[in-house]
């Protein structure tokens, strides 16, 4: 789970190879919750990682180096999703639609209903996909969120409960009705 | 078995009321194989986001990190210091100090513009001694000096009588000279 937000009273060296370098999944599954795009995805975490390497004079200032990486890794997913002219939220045949995000053998090893589950998470608005990945896959507290999105705390919640029970709702349906 | 406990937990992690603690039970409950009937519909959701948690970057991405920074990163770190307070409010400090320099600056400023008739230096008030001693030994005489320069008002009325002109002097004739 999360650690950010390092302690300000204690001296830190802050490596490149040992603090920013392992962010690097973390980072990988935050673009790829908004280009929905493997190859777009790696990019980003590249040059996140570029952007963040360059800015090295800035960490000591910084409240949490992991916080850092991923706004800036989320400003560059959205860019490049802009970029590409795509709409962030595919409405069309997603759901008969396998997932582009893994290899084959994953898609294949998952169930149905798994998968169905996935692409109603992909149908999400950006904002409320960065932040179900940000909570329920890494673990992040509602204020890490906050500073992460530069939202507020409460609309975090706010986006976080539209995303859990839109998921619920199609969830129940699935089950009840096999669709 | 008793699933009182997860259905309550449920229900707080679909109003975003459940600590990360809370949300991990939830995740390790959905990871077993055997789950009620009743909580089936739910437990796609948290497979769900347990796949996503899952995915990751290659190796060879370290790599192409490292050249695209230019493998600089092996060496290079930034030693954090902590900020102590008096270096923190810093700018506080100088902000003070430049008001402080502008009022000094402008007080300065409309004092020497404004018409003073007064010697510099010498205050309106003062009176000025070549002996030290002077002040103290004409002090006895000052009010024998002041009462010889009045006149009663008998002798006035005599004066006016006979029409003499008044005395030089007094305070009348001072105040007509424009002393």
């Amino acid at each position: 789970m999360a650690t950010v937000f390092h302690n300000r009273d204690k001296m830190k060296t802050i490596s490149f190879r040992d603090d920013i370098l392992p962010l690097k999944d973390k980072l990988f599954r935050l673009a790829l919750r908004i280009t929905l795009n493997t190859e777009e995805a790696e990019d980003v975490v590249q040059d996140t990682m570029v952007k963040v390497w360059q800015q090295k004079e800035n960490w000591q200032r910084l409240n949490s180096v992991e916080a850092y990486c991923m706004t800036i890794c989320r400003h560059l997913a959205l860019d490049k999703t802009t970029q590409a002219g795509r709409r962030n939220v595919p409405l069309d045949g997603q759901a008969e639609k396998p997932s582009s995000l893994s290899a084959p053998d994953e898609i294949a090893s998952r169930n149905e209903r798994v998968r169905m589950i996935w692409s109603l998470m992909e149908k999400l608005p950006e904002i409320q996909r960065s932040i179900l990945q940000l909570r329920d896959v890494e673990g992040y507290s509602y204020q890490e969120i906050a500073g992460i999105l530069q939202i507020s705390d409460t609309q975090v919640k706010v986006y976080l409960h539209r995303a859990r029970n839109f998921i619920r709702s199609e969830a129940e349906k699935i089950d009840e009705y096999g669709l | 078995m008793d699933y009182k406990y997860i259905e309550q937990l449920l229900e707080k992690y679909w109003n975003c009321e459940t600590s990360v603690e809370e949300e991990r039970i939830l995740h390790s409950f959905f990871r077993q194989e055997d789950i009620p009937a009743h909580l089936r519909a739910y437990q796609h959701i948290f497979v769900c986001l347990g796949q996503q948690g899952a995915e990751k970057l290659d190796a060879a991405f370290d790599k192409r990190v490292l050249e695209a920074i230019g493998k600089k990163a092996e060496k290079d770190t930034v030693q954090c210091i902590p900020l102590k307070p008096y270096i923190r409010f810093r700018p506080f400090y100088k902000a003070a100090g430049m008001i402080g320099i502008l009022l000094a600056i402008g007080m300065a400023a409309q004092h020497s513009f404004q018409p003073s008739d007064l010697s510099e230096g010498t205050p309106a008030c003062a009176e000025q001694y070549a002996d030290p001693d002077a002040p103290f030994t004409q002090m006895p005489d000052a009010p024998e000096q002041q009462s010889a320069s009045l006149i009663s008002p008998t002798d006035t009325i005599d004066r006016l009588q006979m029409g003499a002109p008044r005395p030089s002097g007094t305070p009348t004739s001072q105040a007509k000279k424009g002393l």
